[in-house]
């Protein structure tokens, strides 16, 4: 595993390219939630999740498209955000990253209200690792239907990816307490 | 541990290549407009695909191609030729691309917009008002550059 700059010549924004990806986490997941055949498999697949009336009778054609607008739109914040100075892009991450609170049932994924997007709900999670106030490691991302991580496997692999990369950071020396770090989701 | 040691040693261990990310938004942003259209076109075939009960398989071979080929073009990713598309169009039986009849009353609104904040009574004494104005030799920019001063 190596960690990747979002932005090129800053080490505050990472994300991690696991050992035999073609691609680093971070550019995978945005062009995964911009690949049409990707998303029909993906609801098709979660179809009745997607049936819960939290999502409103959305239909695949419909939450395909959301997706994909929603994830251009977030990308083409970014895109905005890197002529920003690094004091300003750390600034806007920190309010956009919330703490993962996969553990807390008080603290529903469903009830998340959106960032950014189209819907007042918003499914798309990217989830990070906050090193120290001015590092954020991003893990990867998923599309979440459902109230815990633990509930599908596709978002029970986000929690493992933490884990990879929380391991990583002690196996460098880079930290010898995991209450050091904090989890997060965007 | 201080925060400078843990984020020193991780800095120590970052990629020289930054992520891809933002030339994949380079790319969307010059492509978008077929792109777009690209994406709604994979969201119908899917669909269609769907309620046909029909694999991706069967499409390639119903209309000749490869299924590589069906794939790259159900990722919403592919710049389609007409040929192709009236291809799937039949293959399928469905319509995924539509072309406005030309109609008189399309031509004329479509054509001639009167935009008259913009072609005012002021805005043209600005630019002309005068007779020597009109004279060939005369310099309109230096004219306009006079009044905006």
């Amino acid at each position: 595993m190596e960690f990747v700059r979002i932005f090129e010549g800053e080490d505050s924004l990472l994300t991690v390219k696991y050992d035999g990806q073609d691609e680093d986490e971070f550019a995978r997941i945005l062009n995964k939630w911009t690949d049409i055949e990707y998303l029909d498999n993906f609801f098709a697949t979660n179809e009745s999740d997607l049936k819960r009336p939290h999502w409103e009778g959305i239909t695949i054609e419909q939450a395909i498209i959301e997706t994909r607008l929603e994830a251009l739109k977030f990308r083409g914040h970014l895109k905005k955000m890197s002529s920003k100075t690094k004091k300003e892009r750390i600034s806007v991450f920190t309010r956009l990253f919330q703490p993962l609170s996969y553990y807390d049932p008080e603290l529903s994924y469903l009830n998340k209200k959106k960032v950014y997007g189209l819907r007042k709900k918003t499914w798309l999670r990217l989830y990070a690792i906050k090193v120290s106030d001015d590092m954020f490691i991003i893990t990867g991302g998923a599309i979440k239907l459902t109230d815990r991580m633990n509930e599908r496997p596709h978002t029970l692999d986000e929690l493992r990816k933490l884990d990879t990369c929380r391991q990583c950071l002690k196996d460098i020396g880079a930290i010898y307490d995991d209450g050091l770090l904090e989890l997060l989701e965007l | 541990m201080t925060n400078n040691n843990i984020t020193n040693k991780i800095k120590g261990l970052i990629s020289e290549n930054p992520s891809s990310w933002l030339k994949d938004a380079e790319y969307y942003e010059t492509n978008k407009d077929w792109l777009d259209k690209s994406a709604l076109i994979a969201v119908k075939i899917l669909s269609a695909l769907r309620s046909q009960s029909l694999s991706q398989k069967e499409l390639a071979d119903k209309i000749s191609v490869s299924p590589q080929y069906i794939s790259k073009v159900l990722k919403g990713g592919e710049n389609l030729s007409l040929a192709t598309i009236c291809k799937i169009e039949k293959s399928l039986s469905i319509s995924l691309i539509a072309v406005p009849v030309f109609q008189s009353s399309q031509v004329i609104a479509g054509s001639f917009e009167w935009y008259p904040q913009i072609i005012s009574r002021s805005n043209s004494l600005l630019i002309g008002s005068e007779k020597k104005d009109y004279n060939p030799d005369s310099n309109y920019s230096n004219k306009e550059e006079y009044q905006a001063a």
